[in-house]
């Protein structure tokens, strides 16, 4: 099953950076790029001639790469690649540094949690558990699926769903945690808008009546700006 | 009413459910130092069913499972065991009864350090002595089982190995070929995990799933892992001392569909 | 069931050593018990064969009740009574043949025999195998007296009819002839003439046993008493009287070894009790996990009973085998001992079932019960706790009941202890044992915090952990500490006792063979019929220049009331200048009233035996009669340490019992004396009287002091043994103390403890528990000793004093502390060792 259909993002960089590494050990042509990638991800992963022909026009522009030839043979001419010395420099770089995280704070549940605390519509503590039962179901099907698959052959699946499984767990977890918290979530004051004396504009008035507010802390690779305006998070 | 000491000549009412708790109440302690352990915990579990219970530490989910075995007893309340209702036993019959149909793996310590591991593997049927009048027949029956079983865990190379010679993981597959020698109908496992990496944990999980799904065993486990208790059919999660939840996993399916599944879809 | 078998095997294995100390403990115990009661048994069957003589196959002996000679009258009320065939004298002596010098061993001894020729055959069979037997015609020879001999002693001596042989007899070496051979078995080795042996023996006209032959168709029973009725309480019909009552004390010393013998099977139980105590708890887990997969509480107690029943098992029969040459050894070395105060040849070993049976029964029963509490309580345990195992708290009240119940009862053994009867002084050392032990919890608390400030110095920090330890788990501290306390205390018991014997002992050589020149018979203080030396020599020896003062004492036996007495006579006159008595009650004006008159000294024992004290008048029966005496003093001498005696003038002697025999010859050298002159004119003397043996004063005295001290070593050796259950205790102990606190040794390691620390923790805590049990032990030790002495004076001549043995205590502490430090070692190490992580998890 493709991977978008696991949710997640397809991050176009990503891609790029995966031909510059594909091009590393010898000059290919665009068809033999996307074979390539795609037997590597395990089918898991598809591209289409398209996306491979902008991504390495994008990058022979910023001097990456270089067509080097074609090739002819039954059909359309096809173009061959090389990797240029920037350009293996910069996939050693990708390879060298970490892959910054994105912890998720539009989530979703994150905020259904927030507003039954704050407009006491809902209790929190059966949110929590419906969220449970459908993780721990998530985790029961991955556990199948993994265990069902040849290590020998499908390691790159398995891998995957190791990551799927992890990831999971790891929000389990955060809701044991949050259980755990309910007690002083409860005995918070519920956070109100103030009052706004008329003239005023809201952001001045929050200045004043409100407490000064702790800026969320500021996780690496993503700017913070606090936002009263909630933004959905949309895969992109 | 005075207690029994077998379990052969109890009667036994066919049921699908193996394990009926009901009603269970354990208190320890008394007056103000009073813990309440199980607080009118109600469970039942049918044949061949794996279940994980769940639950944050103090839960009671281990003191549920002890009385689920006999290893200790409800302050009231009752358990039905294949029929055998545990409040009518001594404490001889309750010994037998561990000895035969239920099958026990705790977290760690789980073997005896003198024995080899067939030997440990061979114990509950050695346990069983002059029941029946037979003796060297029996010891030799007792060995082979014990080596068929600890191969079937994966483990038959090492059946005269002693338990300091075997990793954390080998010996809780050991542990599990002893508690599945004597064929009992009911494996119940104390954090069978808890002691474990990731692998061996999933490896220890995989038979756990085996005794269920191939050897047709009833499994009841208790653990705090999430990813352990996914292996289960069914989750059953307690808080201080109640059952607050029941959820099935994997609806109606089973490992076979999931497979199937795994494999429509490539 | 085997595969519980295979268990407790593989258990005993896992913990070798402890295994192989504690079946030492058993099998010390059993042998022990073992030796005792087969060298008791083998050393009264030595006495008994040598005091009874040969009564070969009369079918009555009729001697008289004290063992001395009698007139021939007593022969024709014999022959008178009813179912009497026929009536045969005799005069039978024991002689001992002289020792090569340099030769150790017994002195062999002959029994020599003066039978009427014409009557002898009537009442016994003499098989010969050559020769004759004696003729009436016999009595005519003055030389080469005709004699029948044995057919050992002539195989012995390659004798056959027509030799010539000669014997050591009263007049000196005496020249027999061979006449004739006989092989009867248990008859006498030499025959002669009654005429001849009253000769001989300077007895004339005496015999000192009719042989009777029953008519056919005679009740012994009827004739037995008929004789008995018609003969009076001066005679004794059937077997020959015990002359002396060292066959009494013999009993008593075998009651006070199995004792000890009872006392260390005691120790090795309680070794037992803490050994299967502590592998329980350190396999509580593997019991919880056998209970949880199906074991019933029966098979966890017959799992550590298997353990201890094979323990048990072979420690028995090791200590079967390893009592058995304590048996071997013991008697070879006591033979000489034997020999020298006795002349008893020490035969071969007798064993006896009910040895076997006191033995296996005590070994097997003692260990078997001493695993029954552990195994109990291994199989109580309910099976979470068992997996789950946590120290369970003390509770506090029990504590001061036990206080005041060991309290009184020490108190009560204190009173026994000093009541002055030795047997509620036993009782009393008892009491206090016991009493120490049931307030040996409540002891330690006081003890610990007593020993603070030394601890202080020694450990700072750890030996506040170490007490803290201790009194939070007084009860097993308690247990170790009672049992070092009993080893210890037998220990000091026992070197308080030998530590007193040997002062006294010193004491009394000093004073009583204080002479230059002692001349004895091959054997002191057993010599029923042994022959001395006439009175020749005496005067003899006193012709030689250079001897000065001199005294002879002579020997006879009598009884007193129906006490058994030695009669030793000397001439009060002489006896004081070489020789002296130590005085209970009188002083030496006793020896002036000795001699005018019939005066006598008595022997403490005796005197509290028929209950006489200065001035009373007792009846001394003689082969005379009752003879009425006065006692003018109480006291004794080296020669009457353990018999009742009477001291006599010679002349009374000689008067009462027809006796002038020397058996023993003080003299001193005057004060020029050549001694090289002396010496071998003496020399000469004694060619003529191979019986007897001279030895120079000061180095007799130096040697038989320095046998008595190696003896002692000896013994001291083998009580050292009696500390290794005492280690084993602790040891133990301490390894069950650190398994429950292997968390908090985690835990201390995690904060920051080193391993030294930890260590020394351990040692403070051993170190803690060795100081009470030495506290204890002493208490104990000096009780019980104490109670020994008193025991040992009541069967000797007078009360021994208790000597305190100081040097002996310095080292017993010295030795308690050694091995409370030697024992921590193990433990210390474990605990050091302890992975920090996995102590944290234990649960």
């Amino acid at each position: 099953m493709p991977i978008e259909r696991l949710g997640g993002r397809a991050d176009r960089g990503a891609v790029q950076y995966a031909i510059l590494a594909l091009l590393a050990p010898r000059p290919r042509h665009g068809y033999d790029l996307r074979d390539a990638f795609e037997v590597a991800l395990g089918g898991n992963w598809l591209l289409n001639s398209g996306q491979i022909y902008s991504s390495l026009v994008r990058l022979g522009r910023d001097g990456l790469v270089a067509e080097v030839g074609t090739e002819r043979g039954g059909g359309p001419d096809k173009r061959i690649w090389e990797l240029t010395d920037a350009g293996r420099e910069e996939v050693a770089a990708w390879f060298a540094s970490a892959v910054p995280r994105d912890y998720r704070l539009r989530d979703e549940l994150y905020l259904k949690l927030i507003l039954a605390v704050v407009t006491s519509v809902a209790r929190p503590g059966p949110i929590l558990q419906a969220q449970r039962r459908h993780l721990l179901r998530e985790l029961h099907d991955l556990t199948a699926r993994r265990n069902a698959l040849d290590p020998r052959r499908q390691l790159a699946q398995i891998l995957l769903l190791d990551s799927a499984l992890a990831h999971t767990e790891a929000e389990i977890r955060w809701l044991d945690v949050v259980e755990a918290r309910l007690d002083d979530i409860r005995s918070q004051p519920l956070p109100a808008p103030p009052e706004r004396r008329r003239g005023q504009s809201r952001r001045r008035a929050d200045a004043v009546s409100q407490p000064p507010r702790t800026a969320p802390p500021s996780l690496p690779g993503k700017p913070s700006r606090p936002s009263l305006r909630p933004r959905i998070a949309t895969p992109e | 009413m005075p207690k029994r000491d077998r379990t052969d000549t109890a009667i036994s009412v066919p049921d699908s459910a193996i394990v009926r708790a009901e009603d269970l109440y354990r208190v320890y302690g008394a007056g103000a130092a009073a813990v309440v352990a199980l607080d009118h915990v109600n469970l039942v579990v049918h044949r061949g069913e794996f279940v994980a219970i769940m639950g944050p530490s103090g839960c009671g989910k281990s003191t549920l499972l002890h009385i689920l075995g006999g290893l200790d007893r409800p302050t009231s309340g009752r358990v039905v065991i294949d029929g055998i209702d545990l409040n009518t036993l001594n404490d001889d019959a309750l010994s037998i009864l561990r000895r035969e149909r239920i099958g026990f793996v705790f977290q760690f310590y789980n073997l005896i350090p003198v024995l080899s591991a067939v030997e440990n593997v061979a114990l509950p049927l050695l346990l069983a002595g002059r029941r029946n009048g037979r003796s060297r027949t029996q010891e030799s029956d007792a060995a082979t089982r014990a080596l068929e079983w600890l191969r079937r865990v994966g483990l038959g190379d090492r059946a005269d190995s002693k338990p300091d010679q075997l990793s954390g993981g080998q010996q809780q597959r050991v542990a599990l070929a002893r508690a599945l020698v004597a064929e009992p109908r009911l494996i119940l496992a104390d954090e069978p995990t808890g002691n474990l990496d990731s692998r061996s944990a999933d490896e220890m999980l995989r038979l756990l799933r085996k005794s269920a799904d191939d050897w047709g065993r009833t499994v009841v486990m208790v653990t705090h892992d999430a990813r352990m208790a996914a292996y289960a059919d069914r989750i059953v999660f307690m808080k201080d001392g109640s059952i607050v939840d029941d959820a099935r996993l994997g609806g109606e399916s089973s490992i076979e569909d999931a497979l199937r599944r795994a494999e429509a879809s490539t | 069931m085997r595969v519980l078998l295979t268990l407790a095997i593989r258990y005993l294995a896992g913990r070798r050593l402890r295994t192989a100390l504690t079946t030492a403990a058993i099998v010390l115990g059993v042998a022990v018990i073992f030796a005792v009661n087969t060298m008791m048994p083998s050393m009264l069957a030595a006495l008994q064969g040598a005091v009874q003589g040969t009564t070969g196959q009369a079918d009555l002996t009729v001697t008289s009740a004290t063992g001395e000679s009698f007139s021939l009258d007593a022969l024709r009320t014999i022959r008178r009574a009813r179912g009497v065939a026929a009536a045969s004298p005799a005069l039978r002596r024991r002689v001992s043949l002289p020792v090569p010098p340099g030769a150790s061993g017994s002195a062999p001894k002959l029994d020599v025999s003066g039978v009427d020729p014409a009557t002898a055959g009537l009442v016994r069979q003499y098989q010969m195998t050559s020769g004759r037997f004696l003729l009436p015609e016999d009595d005519a020879r003055t030389t080469a007296k005709a004699a029948v001999v044995s057919a050992e002693y002539a195989a012995m001596f390659r004798l056959k009819v027509g030799d010539r042989f000669t014997v050591p007899l009263i007049r000196g070496e005496t020249q027999l002839e061979v006449v004739g051979i006989h092989a009867t078995i248990g008859g006498d080795q030499i025959i002669i003439t009654l005429r001849a042996a009253q000769y001989e023996f300077v007895q004339p006209n005496r015999i000192n046993a009719v042989d009777i032959a029953l008519a056919a168709g005679a009740d012994r029973a009827a004739v037995t008493s008929e004789l008995e009725r018609a003969l009076g309480p001066a005679y004794r019909v059937g077997r020959p009287a015990q002359s002396t009552d060292v066959v009494g004390t013999l009993q008593t010393s075998e009651i006070g070894l199995n004792l000890f013998g009872i006392l260390t099977l005691f120790m090795a139980a309680f070794l037992v009790y803490n050994t299967f105590r502590t592998s329980v708890i350190e396999r509580q887990h593997d019991v919880g996990v056998l209970r949880a997969i199906g074991a019933t509480r029966r098979t966890i107690v017959g799992l550590v009973m298997i353990e201890s029943v094979a323990q048990g098992t072979v420690g028995t029969v090791l200590g079967l085998g390893l009592g058995y040459l304590f048996s071997v050894a013991g008697m070879r070395a006591l033979s000489g001992t034997l020999q020298q105060y006795m002349a008893v040849r020490a035969g071969g070993i007798v064993v006896t079932p009910t040895a076997f049976a006191l033995a296996i029964g005590l070994g097997i029963g003692i260990t078997v019960l001493a695993g029954l509490l552990p195994a109990l309580a291994a199989g109580r345990v309910p099976v979470l706790a068992a997996l789950r195992p946590h120290a369970a708290p003390e509770t506090a009240g029990s504590s001061r009941r036990r206080a005041t119940i060991g309290g009184a009862i020490v108190l009560l053994g204190c009173i026994g202890l000093l009541s002055g009867n030795p047997g509620l002084a036993g009782l009393g050392a008892c009491l206090v044992l016991v009493g120490l032990v049931v307030v040996a919890p409540a002891a330690v608390r006081p003890i610990a915090t007593a020993c603070r400030p030394a601890l202080d110095l020694a450990f700072a920090s750890e030996g506040r952990l170490a007490e803290g330890n201790l009194t939070r788990q007084t009860g097993r501290a308690a247990v170790t500490a009672s049992a070092m306390m009993v080893g210890l205390a037998i220990i000091i018991a026992i070197v308080g006792l030998f530590a007193s014997i040997e002062v006294a002992f010193t004491n009394y050589i000093d004073r009583s063979l204080a002479s230059d020149i002692i001349i004895l018979p091959p054997a002191i203080a057993l010599w029923g019929d042994q022959i001395g030396i006439d009175p020749q020599f005496e005067s003899r020896l006193a012709r030689i220049p250079g001897i000065g003062n001199w005294a002879s004492i002579r020997y006879a036996g009598a009884q007193v009331g129906d006490q058994t007495v030695q009669v030793l006579a000397f001439d009060p006159e002489t006896y004081p200048k070489v020789s002296a008595l130590t005085f209970d009650q009188g002083d030496d004006s006793a020896y002036a009233l000795m001699a005018k008159g019939r005066n006598a000294v008595i022997t403490g024992t005796l005197a509290s035996a028929a209950k006489l004290k200065l001035g009373d008048r007792f009846s001394l029966r003689t082969p005379d009669g009752l003879k009425s005496y006065r006692v003018v003093g109480v006291g004794g001498d080296y020669l009457s340490a353990k018999v009742n005696t009477v001291y006599i003038s010679q002349k009374n002697l000689a008067a009462d019992f027809h006796k002038s025999e020397d058996i023993i010859v003080l003299a001193n050298l005057s004060p020029n004396a050549n001694l090289t002159e002396v010496r071998s004119r003496i020399d000469a003397l004694l060619r003529d009287y191979p019986q007897v043996t001279l030895h120079w004063g000061a180095e007799w005295r130096a040697e038989q002091k320095q046998t008595l001290t190696a003896y002692l070593r000896g013994i001291y050796f083998v009580l050292a043994i009696l500390i290794l259950p005492s280690l084993l205790g602790l040891l133990n102990t301490l390894a069950v103390g650190v398994l429950e606190r292997t968390r908090e040794i985690g835990l201390l390691r995690a904060i920051g403890a080193t391993r030294g620390q930890i260590r020394r923790t351990v040692l403070a805590e051993s170190l803690l528990m060795g100081a009470a049990g030495t506290a204890l032990g002493l208490l104990a030790g000096l009780a019980l000793g104490y109670a020994l002495v008193a025991l040992m004076g009541a069967s000797m001549t007078s009360q021994i004093r208790y000597y305190f043995p100081g040097a002996g205590l310095v080292a017993a502490i010295a030795a308690a502390l050694l091995i409370a430090v030697l024992a921590s070692l193990l433990p210390a190490r474990q605990a050091a060792r302890l992975q920090i992580v996995q102590a944290l998890h234990y649960e």
